[in-house]
C-alpha cells in the first residue's frame, strides 16, 4: 500500500457508527432538517396567531359597546401593543419563514437550506424572544403600552418590561436576520443545475427580494431601539428634546426600517398567490418577468416612502409632496401584479379549490387595502383620516385578507405535500366562507367608524360609533372561532386521509410536485436539472 | 478514459460563480452601509455596527457555502493503483491518496453525518478512505455501482 497523504482514513474507522436517528424532544430540539424546522416555525407561527388573536378579542371585548367593561386603559393599550408585536413578529413573519423552509430547498431542487444549523439557531431564539415579551405581562408596570411602533417619550415612560422589550426586539431580530442569510445563500447557491435567476418560481423570487430587505432594515431597527435603551439607561440624548435629541427623528428611523417591514410582510404572499393562481387556472403564469421587476421594483420604493406615516408630525411641504407622489408610485407596480393575476386567470379552466379561494379573496381583499392606502397617501386627506380607525381598517386589510389569506392558501395548498394526505375540502371550503365573511364584518365597518372621525388606540368612544364596533367585535369572534376549525383541518390531514399523489394538484408546475408526496425527509439527493 | 485507465470526476453543485458572490454582496453592501452612514453623518451611530456586524456574517454565510461548493476530487484507477486527488476549500494544495488496486475495495460505510445515511469509501486491510462526501445519497449510491464494476474488472471482487 502507497497511500501518501491520509485524509480521512484516519477519522473514517471512528466514522463507522452511524449515529442513531434523534427521536422524541430531541429530534425538534437539535433538528437541522429544512421540513422539521419549517413545520416548527409553522407550528409557532399558529400559536402565536392565536396569542394574539386572543389580545385582539380582548380589545374587541372592550370596544363591543361604549364605556369601560372589562379592562382598565392601561391594560388595554398593553393588549393593544403586544397583540401588534406578536401578529408581526410572531405570526405572519415565522409563517412566511416556515414556508420558505419548506418549500425553497425543494422549489431550487436543492437537499436542505444552505446553513442548516444556523437554521437552527434562528428557529429557537424566537421561542426565547416571544417567551420574554409575553412575560412583560407579569412584572411591574406590566407589558409595554405604548405602541408596537415605540416612539419615545412614551415608550420610556415603560416599566421594567423597558429593557426586556428591546432585548426581545433584538432576538426577533437576530432570528430574521439569520433566516434571512440563510435563505439568499440557500437560493443563490444551491439551485439545481439548469435553474438560473430567471426560471425560478415566484415565491423564491419573492423571497429573495424580501431577505434582501430584511439585511437592509434590520439594523436600523436594532440601532434605533439600541438608541431608545441607552437614552433611558445610559444618559444618551438621541431622542430626548431635553438633551438636545429629537424625538421624531426616532420616527423617521422606524419607518425607514417599518415600511420595508410592510412590504417583509406582504412580497412572499405575492409569491404564494403567483404559485396558486396558475395551478388552478390550468395556465402559466401571465407575465413572469414582469412580476418579478414588479416585486423589486415595489422593494426599492419600500426605501424611500416611510414619510408617509408621519404627514401629521410637521414636515416641509416638498418633503410631503414627494412621499404622496412616490407611495402612490407604489401602485404601479402592484397594479401589474393584480392585472396579471387577472389576466393568467382570464380564460383560464378554472377550478375552485380551498387554496384558489383563499387566492381570489386575496386579490379582491387586498386590493381594498391596497386602494385604502391610496386615499391615505394623499397629505390632505390623511390630515383627516390619521390615527382614526379608517387606518386600522387598510392595515388589517393588507395583513389579514392579505398577508393571513395568503399563507392560508399556502398552507391548503402545500399540505397535502406535508402530510402525504388531502385536507377535506368541504371542511376547508367552509373555514374559506366563515372566514370571508367575518374577516369583512371585523374590518369593514372600520372604514366608516373611521371617516365618521373615531380614534385609534383608545378603549372608549362616543355612542356614535357604537352599532359599527358592535358589528366589528362580532365579526372578530366569528373569525377567531373559525380559525379552530382551520386547526382541525390541519391536525385531520397529518393524521391521516385520502393519499395525495406526488403531483396533488392537476399538472402543477415546479420541482416540489416531482418528489413523492409527503416529500421524503431527505429530498433531492441528486440534484434535478432543469431544462 | 484511456486503455484500462477509468477517471471519475467528481464535483459539488454550485450555482453561484465567485464572481457573482461578490457582486451579489457588493450590491447589498453598499445599499446597507450607505443607509447605515446615512444615518452616522446625522449622528446616529448606533446604527453602523449593526449593519457592520450583519454583513459580516452574510459575507461568512456566502464564502462558507460557495466553498463547500468547490470540493471536487478525483479518481484515477489504473491496472494498479488508485489515485485520489482531492482539492479541498479549506486546503492550500490538492491532496492525493494512492492506494493499491488490486486490494482496495468500494463499499458503502454507515458514518456519523450530519444528514445521515451511507458515505461511499474505498478501503484496504481495515482503513477506509471516504470519497465524495458533497455527493447526494443516490448519487454515491450509482458511483458505488460504477466503482464496484470497475475494481471487479481484472480479477477483483469488490465491495466485500
Amino acid at each position: 500500500m502507497t497511500a501518501t497523504t491520509h485524509n480521512d482514513a484516519d477519522h473514517a474507522d471512528d466514522h463507522h457508527d452511524h449515529g442513531p436517528e434523534l427521536t422524541g424532544i430531541k429530534r425538534w430540539l437539535f433538528t437541522t432538517n429544512h421540513k422539521d424546522i419549517g413545520t416548527m416555525y409553522l407550528i409557532f407561527s399558529l400559536v402565536m396567531l392565536f396569542v394574539g388573536g386572543a389580545m385582539a378579542l380582548v380589545i374587541r371585548t372592550e370596544l363591543g359597546q361604549p364605556g369601560m367593561q372589562f379592562v382598565q386603559p392601561d391594560f388595554y393599550n398593553q393588549m393593544v401593543t403586544m397583540h401588534a408585536l406578536i401578529m408581526i413578529f410572531g405570526a405572519v413573519m415565522p409563517a412566511f419563514v416556515g414556508l420558505a423552509n419548506w418549500m425553497i430547498p425543494l422549489m431550487v431542487g436543492a437537499p436542505d437550506m444552505a446553513l442548516p444549523r444556523m437554521n437552527n439557531w434562528s428557529f429557537w431564539i424566537l421561542p426565547v424572544a416571544f417567551g420574554i415579551l409575553l412575560a412583560t405581562l407579569f412584572v411591574p408596570g406590566g407589558a409595554p403600552a405604548g405602541g408596537w411602533t415605540m416612539y419615545p417619550p412614551l415608550v420610556l415612560q415603560t416599566g421594567d418590561a423597558f429593557p426586556m422589550l428591546i432585548f426581545a426586539v433584538h432576538l426577533m431580530g437576530i432570528s430574521s436576520i439569520m433566516g434571512a442569510i440563510n435563505i439568499i445563500v440557500t437560493i443563490l447557491n444551491m439551485r439545481a443545475p439548469g435553474m438560473t435567476l430567471l426560471k425560478m418560481p415566484l415565491f423564491v423570487w419573492t423571497w429573495l427580494i424580501t431577505a434582501y430587505l430584511l439585511i437592509a432594515v434590520m439594523p436600523v431597527l436594532a440601532g434605533a431601539v439600541t438608541m431608545l435603551l441607552t437614552d433611558q439607561f445610559f444618559g444618551t440624548s438621541f431622542f430626548r428634546a431635553a438633551g438636545g435629541g429629537d424625538p421624531v427623528m426616532f420616527q423617521h428611523i422606524f419607518w425607514f426600517f417599518g415600511h420595508p417591514e410592510v412590504y417583509i410582510m406582504i412580497l412572499p404572499a405575492f409569491g404564494i398567490i403567483s404559485e396558486i393562481i396558475p395551478t388552478f387556472s390550468r395556465k402559466p403564469l401571465f407575465g413572469y418577468t414582469s412580476m418579478v421587476y414588479a416585486t423589486a421594483s415595489i422593494a426599492f420604493l419600500s426605501f424611500i416612502v416611510w414619510a408617509h406615516h408621519m404627514f401629521t408630525a410637521g414636515m416641509p411641504l416638498t418633503g410631503q409632496l414627494f412621499f404622496m407622489f412616490t407611495t402612490m408610485l407604489i401602485a404601479v407596480p402592484t397594479g401589474v401584479k393584480v392585472f396579471n393575476w387577472a389576466a393568467t386567470m382570464w380564460k383560464g379552466a378554472m377550478t375552485f379549490e380551498t387554496p384558489m379561494l383563499f387566492a381570489v379573496a386575496f386579490l379582491f381583499l387586498f386590493t381594498i387595502g391596497g386602494f385604502s392606502g391610496l386615499m391615505l397617501a394623499i397629505v390632505p386627506a390623511d390630515f383627516q383620516y390619521h390615527d382614526s380607525y379608517f387606518v386600522v381598517a387598510h392595515f388589517h386589510y393588507v395583513l389579514v385578507p392579505g398577508a393571513i389569506f395568503a399563507i392560508i392558501a399556502g398552507v391548503y395548498y402545500w399540505l397535502p405535500k406535508w402530510t402525504g394526505h388531502m385536507y377535506n375540502e368541504t371542511l376547508g371550503k367552509a373555514h374559506f366562507w366563515l372566514t370571508t365573511i367575518f374577516v369583512n364584518l371585523t374590518f369593514f365597518p372600520m372604514h366608516f367608524l373611521g371617516l365618521a372621525g373615531m380614534p385609534r388606540r383608545i378603549p372608549d368612544y362616543s355612542t356614535q360609533f357604537a352599532d359599527f364596533n358592535l358589528v366589528a367585535t362580532v365579526g372578530a369572534f366569528g373569525f377567531g372561532l373559525s380559525q379552530l376549525l382551520f386547526v382541525w383541518i390541519i391536525v385531520q390531514c397529518a393524521r391521516g386521509g385520502k393519499k395525495a399523489t406526488a403531483e396533488v394538484w392537476e399538472n402543477p408546475v415546479g420541482l416540489e410536485w416531482t418528489v413523492p408526496s409527503p416529500a421524503p425527509h431527505h429530498t433531492f439527493d441528486e440534484p434535478p436539472v432543469v431544462k | 478514459m484511456e486503455s484500462g485507465r477509468h477517471t471519475f470526476n467528481l464535483q459539488a453543485n454550485c450555482a453561484l460563480s465567485a464572481r457573482q458572490a461578490v457582486a451579489f454582496f457588493s450590491g447589498i453592501a453598499a445599499v446597507s452601509l450607505g443607509i447605515a452612514v446615512l444615518f452616522v453623518t446625522r449622528g446616529y451611530w448606533p446604527v453602523l455596527p449593526f449593519a457592520g456586524a450583519e454583513l459580516a456574517f452574510l459575507a461568512w454565510a456566502l464564502r462558507a457555502s460557495w466553498r463547500a461548493g468547490q470540493a471536487r476530487e478525483k479518481l484515477v484507477i489504473d491496472s494498479d493503483e488508485i489515485v485520489i486527488t482531492r482539492w479541498d476549500p479549506n486546503a492550500e494544495a490538492p491532496s492525493t491518496t494512492r492506494l493499491p488496486r488490486s486490494w482496495t475495495k468500494a463499499a458503502l460505510i454507515e458514518v456519523r453525518d450530519r444528514r445521515g445515511g451511507e458515505q461511499l469509501a474505498l478501503g484496504q486491510q481495515g482503513r477506509w478512505w471516504v470519497i465524495g462526501r458533497f455527493l447526494g445519497e443516490e448519487e454515491r449510491r450509482r458511483l458505488h455501482q460504477r466503482l464496484s464494476q470497475v475494481l471487479r474488472q481484472n480479477g477483483h471482487i469488490g465491495p466485500r
